[in-house]
C-alpha cells in the first residue's frame, strides 16, 4: 500500500482535544486567557522570589545562627529580583517548549509568524517587553488580530494549544523550520 | 393570216392565202370600216349639216342594210387587199384607242377611287363583307414566309433602340405572373430540361469568384435559419457511427489542448453529480481490504497519531476536567470581549487567524459553528 509521504500533523490536537475546542486551535487568543496566563506565570514569579528569599534566609542561618536575623532586601530589590526572575523564566520558557506555566494550564503557546518556536533573541526581546512593558498586552483588546503590541513587534502569537506533546511538538517544528517555509504546527 | 400557198393552189400563180378571221380581227375590221365611216360621215356633215329629223331617218333607214352589207363585206374583206388595208387601219384605231381608254380609265379611276374612298369607310366594308379569315386559308403562308429575307429584315432592325423604347417595367407590371405560373405546366417544362447539360455549361468557379460570400453571410439571419431548422430531425439521419468510424480520435486527441478543457470543467459539479453511495454499494469493499496490508497501516497510523502523546494528554494532569473548563471558559471570555470590543469600535467581527495548518478550515468551522450564548461548549 503506498502510504502518505510524511504523516498527518498535530493528530493529537485532532484525537485528544475536545470536540467543542478544536475549531480554535491554532486561532491567536483574546485577553482574557493570555491575561490569566500571564497572572499565574506572576504568581509562578512570586512565588520563585519567596522562595528565593526563604532559600536566602536559610543561607543565613546556617552560616551565621547566632547574629541571625531575617534580611529586609526592601521592595526595589524584591521587585528587581521579580521582574529578572519573571524575564528569565519567560524567555527560556518561550525559547525552549514555547510555553510557560501559565501558557500550559491555560492551554496557549507563543509562536513565530510560521507557527514555529520562537528564536532565542525574540524569545529574550519578547520577555523583556512582556515584563517591563505589560500594557503592550493590552494591544490584543483592539487588535483585529488578537495581537499585542509585543506580537506586532516581533511578529509572533499566542495561540490555543490544547495539546501537550512537548517533546515531539518541539522536535517537529525544528524539522520544519529547516525544511519548509510553510505553515507548520508547533503542536503537532 | 396570209399564206402565198393559198394563191398559187387556186389561180396557178403566187396568191395569198388568208387564215380565218378571229373575234380580234373582226372586231379591228369592224373598227377599221367604223372609223373610215366615222370620219367620211364627219366629212359629209362638215359639208351637208343636214338637219337632226333627217338625220335619224337616215340612220335608221341605213342602219339595217349597213348591217348586212357589213355582215357579207366580212367574207369578201379577209380575201381582198383592201379588206387588209382596212384591217391595218382598224387594228391601229384600236390600238390607239386602248392607248387613249386605258389613259383616260386611269384618270377616271383615281378621281373616282378618291371621291369613294372619302364616302366609304373601307375599314368597315372589309371588316363587315370580307371574309378574312376565307382569304387567309387561301394564302399561301408559308411560301410567303419561304420568299421573306428574314436575316436582311433582322439586320434592319435596331433591336437597340426598340429596346430602349420599351417600358419594361409598365409591361412587368401588366403581366399577371401568377396566371402565367398558373397556366404553365412546370412538370412538363422541367422533364424535358437536361440538367446535366446545363450544369457542364456553366462555370461554377467564376460564379463563385464573384460572389462576395462576406455580404451574402452578413445578409443572413443566422439565428433565424437555425430557429426554422429542424435540426432534431437532420440530427436523426446523420449516421452517427459512420461518421465517428472516419474521424481520427487520435489525431484530434493530440491537437487538442487538454489541460485547457480540463481547466475549465467544473469537476466539483460533476462531483456533486456522482452518486457515491451507489459507488461505494456497488464496491467489493472485501476485496479490497484483502488487498491491503493492515499491519503496515497499523504501524503507519500510530507513528502518525503519536499514540503515547494521546495517552499522556488524555490521563495527565493537564487535562483533567477542570482544568479544561477553565480553558473553555477563558476561550468563551476572549469571543465576548472581542465581540464588545468589535461593536464598540463599529468593525466587522475580528478574525484572529491561524498559524496551524489545519487551523484554516477551523477558522470556517468557527464562523459557521460558532457556539451561541447558551451553547455548552466554549462560552461557558
Amino acid at each position: 500500500m503506498q502510504q502518505p509521504a510524511q504523516p498527518p500533523r498535530n493528530p493529537i490536537a485532532r484525537i485528544a482535544v475536545p470536540r467543542v475546542a478544536r475549531p480554535v486551535q491554532g486561532h491567536r487568543a483574546g485577553i482574557v486567557t493570555r491575561f490569566l496566563a500571564a497572572a499565574v506565570d506572576a504568581a509562578v514569579a512570586v512565588v520563585a522570589v519567596a522562595l528565593g528569599y526563604a532559600g536566602a534566609v536559610a543561607a543565613y542561618f546556617v552560616l551565621d545562627p547566632r547574629t541571625f536575623r531575617f534580611p529586609e532586601p526592601g521592595f526595589a530589590l524584591l521587585l528587581i529580583a521579580f521582574l529578572g526572575f519573571e524575564a528569565c523564566y519567560l524567555a527560556l520558557a518561550w525559547a525552549t517548549t514555547g510555553r510557560s506555566y501559565g501558557c500550559r494550564l491555560l492551554g496557549l503557546r507563543v509562536v513565530d509568524s510560521r507557527g514555529r518556536r520562537l528564536r532565542a533573541w525574540v524569545a529574550i526581546v519578547r520577555a523583556l517587553l512582556c515584563v517591563f512593558f505589560p500594557v503592550v498586552l493590552l494591544w490584543v483588546v483592539v487588535s483585529p488580530e488578537n495581537r499585542s503590541g509585543a506580537d506586532v513587534l516581533l511578529r509572533s502569537s499566542v495561540v490555543y494549544d490544547w495539546a501537550s506533546a512537548s517533546e515531539r511538538d518541539d522536535g517537529q517544528a525544528e524539522e520544519g523550520g529547516a525544511t519548509d517555509d510553510g505553515p507548520t504546527s508547533p503542536g503537532g | 393570216m396570209e399564206s402565198t400557198a393559198a394563191h398559187e393552189a387556186g389561180r396557178g400563180g403566187p396568191v395569198t392565202r388568208f387564215e380565218p378571221l378571229g373575234p380580234t380581227d373582226v372586231a379591228d375590221l369592224l373598227h377599221g370600216l367604223a372609223s373610215a365611216g366615222a370620219a367620211a360621215a364627219g366629212r359629209a356633215v362638215e359639208r351637208v349639216r343636214a338637219p337632226a329629223l333627217f338625220t335619224r331617218v337616215v340612220t335608221g333607214l341605213v342602219t339595217g342594210p349597213v348591217s348586212s352589207a357589213l355582215g357579207r363585206l366580212e367574207d369578201r374583206a379577209v380575201h381582198t387587199d383592201w379588206s387588209q388595208d382596212v384591217l391595218r387601219s382598224g387594228r391601229s384605231r384600236r390600238r390607239d384607242l386602248d392607248r387613249r381608254a386605258l389613259y383616260l380609265a386611269r384618270r377616271v379611276a383615281a378621281a373616282v377611287v378618291e371621291a369613294v374612298l372619302e364616302l366609304v369607310d373601307v375599314t368597315d366594308v372589309v371588316i363587315d363583307h370580307v371574309d378574312l379569315d376565307a382569304v387567309v386559308r387561301a394564302v399561301d403562308l408559308d411560301r410567303a414566309v419561304e420568299r421573306v429575307d428574314l436575316d436582311a429584315v433582322v439586320r434592319r432592325v435596331d433591336i437597340g433602340a426598340i429596346v430602349d423604347r420599351v417600358d419594361i417595367d409598365a409591361i412587368i407590371d401588366r403581366v399577371d405572373v401568377d396566371a402565367v405560373v398558373a397556366r404553365a405546366n412546370l412538370d412538363r417544362a422541367v422533364a424535358r430540361v437536361d440538367i446535366d447539360a446545363i450544369i457542364d455549361r456553366v462555370d461554377i468557379d467564376a460564379i463563385i469568384d464573384r460572389v462576395d460570400i462576406g455580404a451574402i453571410i452578413d445578409r443572413v439571419d443566422v439565428d433565424a435559419v437555425v430557429g426554422r431548422a429542424d435540426l432534431d430531425r437532420a440530427v436523426a439521419r446523420v449516421d452517427i457511427a459512420a461518421i465517428i468510424d472516419r474521424v481520427d480520435v487520435d489525431a484530434v486527441v493530440a491537437r487538442a489542448d487538454l489541460d485547457r478543457a480540463v481547466a475549465r470543467v467544473d469537476l466539483q459539479r460533476i462531483i456533486d453529480r456522482i452518486d457515491v453511495d451507489g459507488v461505494v454499494a456497488r464496491a467489493d469493499l472485501d476485496a479490497v481490504v484483502a488487498k491491503l496490508d493492515l499491519i503496515a497501516l497499523a504501524e503507519y497510523v500510530v507513528e502518525g497519531i503519536d499514540l503515547p502523546g494521546i495517552i499522556r494528554s488524555s490521563t495527565g494532569s493537564m487535562a483533567s476536567e477542570g482544568l479544561r473548563e477553565v480553558r473553555r471558559q477563558g476561550i468563551g471570555a476572549d469571543e465576548r470581549v472581542a465581540h464588545v470590543v468589535d461593536r464598540l469600535l463599529h468593525r466587522p467581527e475580528r478574525t484572529p487567524g491561524s498559524t496551524f495548518e489545519e487551523a484554516s478550515e477551523g477558522s470556517r468551522t468557527r464562523h459557521t459553528n460558532r457556539p451561541g450564548p447558551g451553547d455548552p461548549g466554549l462560552v461557558h
